[in-house]
């Protein structure tokens, strides 16, 4: 085994988000090919860690990536949009898959990264519960990224991989963007 | 709250899906989908990652990579923008 690469000094840890996992796991992201290149630069000089949350929403986007493209059409989703928009309760029927119908999908993707010994899986704990609510005081953002930014700061995590400027851009982390 | 659904949405015809965006290279995408052995697909990591970056990994980050990339493959290009959007939609309602 070739041990050369195995680095000698303590190396500085990102957070890989969900938008990035997405990235470089589904083939036809437009973004596919930037992810792969940069996760190859990531795993030359970090330590790379996501957590279950990530796994959740994951699953949350190669689901409606199912119901977008193999579901009915844009449009109608575009007009049903518009329509809760307004508050008119008159939707047109959407045709969407259950997360059973995707579950191939959702382990082939899942079982790549949890078994490889390059990415490490952070634990949610329930010293996490409370700095997620602060996170939401200070920052005003969502439930699930103030999780994301609770169990980060507990792990020593200051750099986050991210493609969605909404969701990390407004708290104190160093960004990564691709 | 029970919403009106309209099922026969064939009048509709001229709502049906614009150009769908597509932003990666079709080729590579192609390319990508033909590669079947491990050392096609080594010459495609090292094409999307170039040269100098490709011959700095070990042979185990190597696989790494393609063994977590393009682990989901629907046949389609889909905007993931609107996808986000939507899921975004959803935490807030």
């Amino acid at each position: 085994m070739n041990n050369a690469s195995v680095p000698s000094v303590k190396r500085e840890k990102v957070f890989l988000d969900t938008a990035f996992l997405a990235s470089f796991s589904i083939f036809n992201h437009r973004d596919n090919q930037k992810a792969r290149k940069l996760l190859a630069e990531l795993i030359l000089k970090y330590d790379l860690y996501t957590s279950p949350l990530c796994f959740y929403e994951l699953w949350q986007v190669v689901k409606r990536y199912y119901d977008f493209s193999r579901g009915n059409y844009h449009m109608i989703r575009k007009l049903n949009r518009m329509l809760k928009f307004i508050y008119l309760k008159i939707l047109f029927e959407e045709i969407n898959f259950s997360f059973k119908q995707v579950i191939n999908d959702l382990k082939s993707c899942t079982t790549q990264i949890i078994q490889s010994k390059f990415i490490t899986i952070i634990s949610l704990t329930d010293r996490d519960i409370s700095p997620a609510l602060d996170a939401i005081g200070r920052f005003d953002t969502k439930p699930g990224d103030a999780f994301h930014f609770s169990s980060i700061n507990s792990q020593g995590i200051r750099s986050v991989v991210t493609g969605n400027k909404k969701d990390f851009g407004r708290m104190e982390l160093n960004i990564i963007w691709f | 709250m029970n919403a009106l659904t309209f099922n026969n949405v064939s009048e509709l015809d001229f709502f049906y899906p614009q150009a769908i965006s597509i932003s990666q290279d079709e080729e590579s995408a192609k390319a990508l989908k033909q590669a079947e052995t491990l050392e096609d697909k080594f010459l495609l990591l090292k094409k999307d990652i170039g040269v100098r970056l490709f011959n700095r990994l070990t042979y185990e980050q190597k696989v790494f990579i393609i063994n977590v990339s393009n682990t989901i493959n629907l046949g389609g290009f889909v905007d993931i923008d609107e996808i986000y959007n939507d899921i975004e939609n959803l935490e807030y309602e």
